[in-house]
């Protein structure tokens, strides 16, 4: 049940990606609902529904996608991946540094593949501060409602 | 199913979809024609909300405008009227001549915007046309009779449309009242002509039309207007921004060559 729930969010958030998302463009730049709703995910402790959006989000996104298909799938993976792992064993409770820093990072990462098709390192930099400031504004804003309950219990 | 499974199984997926991506167009026509309806409704959604409150926020320029406009129009009419003229002379002239008047067979399809490029790299949106209504790669997309881009990827029912206001798409133009040829480059700061020759008289507002040259755009399109010299005189060529009446970001119906 849970998964058909996500894998809904995930089709919506993809719809929006393509539809809305680019009323709200800065010089091109525009935000990726699907990275930041992972590293959300990632970032409170829920790494199932977080693989779910890498996993499941990359493939909506790339049949989308004008580019080569497999791009934002592979990128999103290898993110949650070492994502995961770092927020398992050494920042098991980011600060605001932390998160931005990873939001910056994973953004660049998934864009950097597209230089390939349109060398923009100007939309490359806004698309990462862009994604940072959005991400890290909605994590701390929901911080509280994504965490597990059974965590929220024991802390 | 395990996570460590679900991952390994995704990522094969995407690595065999990166190598055959090609084959994979099938599987993206249909999804694309799923989410099309919702895409559709949210991009036009999106487009008037945000017009509505650009209007609120402008309403004391668009009175201006209106003023301007209607002068404008007023101006275009009796150009028209001379210009009726003119092609009517011109119609006998060639008559005479022995010219034959070659006929436009493009036809134009009428496709509405269902979606956008995820990513900002690309400037692209998504036509609800494809190979079942006449559209080929290549094919020429108007807008309000201004060139805006051209079909990158076809699919039966629906197509993508690469714009022009990408940084790496390259048309080779010319300058309607100087005659001035140069390559339209989009990026970041606008749409730019370059390598337009130093001789050139370029004037403010005149006219930026497809050259025709290379055969892969036809000649003649309009683009938009020159609005401001950007070369500097030590230059050896000039280089001019070009203003486009239409705004890419607000595109809902577009009109497709056959």
């Amino acid at each position: 049940m849970k998964f058909f729930v996500n894998l809904l969010l995930i089709i919506a958030a993809v719809i929006l990606q393509i539809s809305l998302v680019k009323e709200f463009s800065i010089y091109f730049a525009v935000i990726n609902i699907i990275l930041i709703i992972m590293l959300m995910l990632v970032f409170a402790n829920r790494p199932i529904e977080a693989l779910w959006w890498a996993g499941l989000g990359g493939i909506a996104l790339d049949l989308v996608s004008p580019a080569r298909f497999g791009l934002f799938t592979l990128s999103l993976l290898v993110i949650y991946y070492v994502v995961n792992l770092l927020i398992q064993k050494v920042f098991t409770d980011p600060n605001i540094i932390v998160v931005a820093t990873i939001f910056f990072v994973s953004s660049i990462f998934v864009d950097a593949a597209w230089l390939f098709v349109n060398p923009s390192w100007q939309v490359l930099l806004i698309n990462a501060i862009y994604n940072t400031v959005v991400g890290s504004v909605f994590y701390f804003l929901c911080r509280d409602r994504l965490r597990p309950k059974e965590a929220i219990r024991i802390s | 199913m395990k996570p460590s499974r679900f991952l390994i199984i995704i990522a094969i997926v995407a690595i065999l979809g990166l190598a055959f991506s090609t084959s994979l167009n099938p599987a993206r026509n249909i999804f694309v024609e799923i989410v099309s309806p919702f895409s559709h409704f949210f991009t036009n959604t999106g487009t008037r909300v945000s017009d509505f409150f650009h209007t609120i926020g402008s309403i004391s320029r668009l009175a201006r405008e209106n003023k301007e406009l209607t002068t404008n129009n007023l101006e275009l009419e009796s150009k028209l009227a001379n210009l009726d003229e003119v092609s009517h002379e011109n119609a006998l002239l060639k008559q005479e001549l022995g010219f034959y008047q070659k006929e436009k067979e493009n036809e134009l399809v009428p496709a509405q915007v269902i979606g956008s490029s995820p990513s900002g790299f690309l400037q692209t949106i998504k036509v609800d046309k494809g190979l079942a209504n006449g559209i080929r790669q290549g094919s020429v997309v108007l807008s309000r009779g201004f060139l805006i881009g051209k079909v990158s990827q076809v699919n039966e029912n629906n197509a993508e449309v690469f714009l022009i206001n990408n940084s790496n798409s390259l048309i080779p133009v010319v300058l309607q009242n100087s005659r001035g040829t140069g390559i339209l480059k989009g990026g970041l700061s606008g749409m730019i002509v370059e390598d337009i020759a130093l001789d050139s008289k370029v004037q403010i507002g005149e006219m930026v039309l497809t050259s025709g040259l290379g055969e892969e755009t036809p000649g003649g399109l309009p683009i938009g207007t020159v609005e401001k010299m950007l070369s500097v005189r030590s230059e050896i060529f000039q280089e001019v921004s070009v203003k486009s009446p239409i705004e890419f970001g607000k595109l809902e119906i577009v009109f497709i060559t056959k």
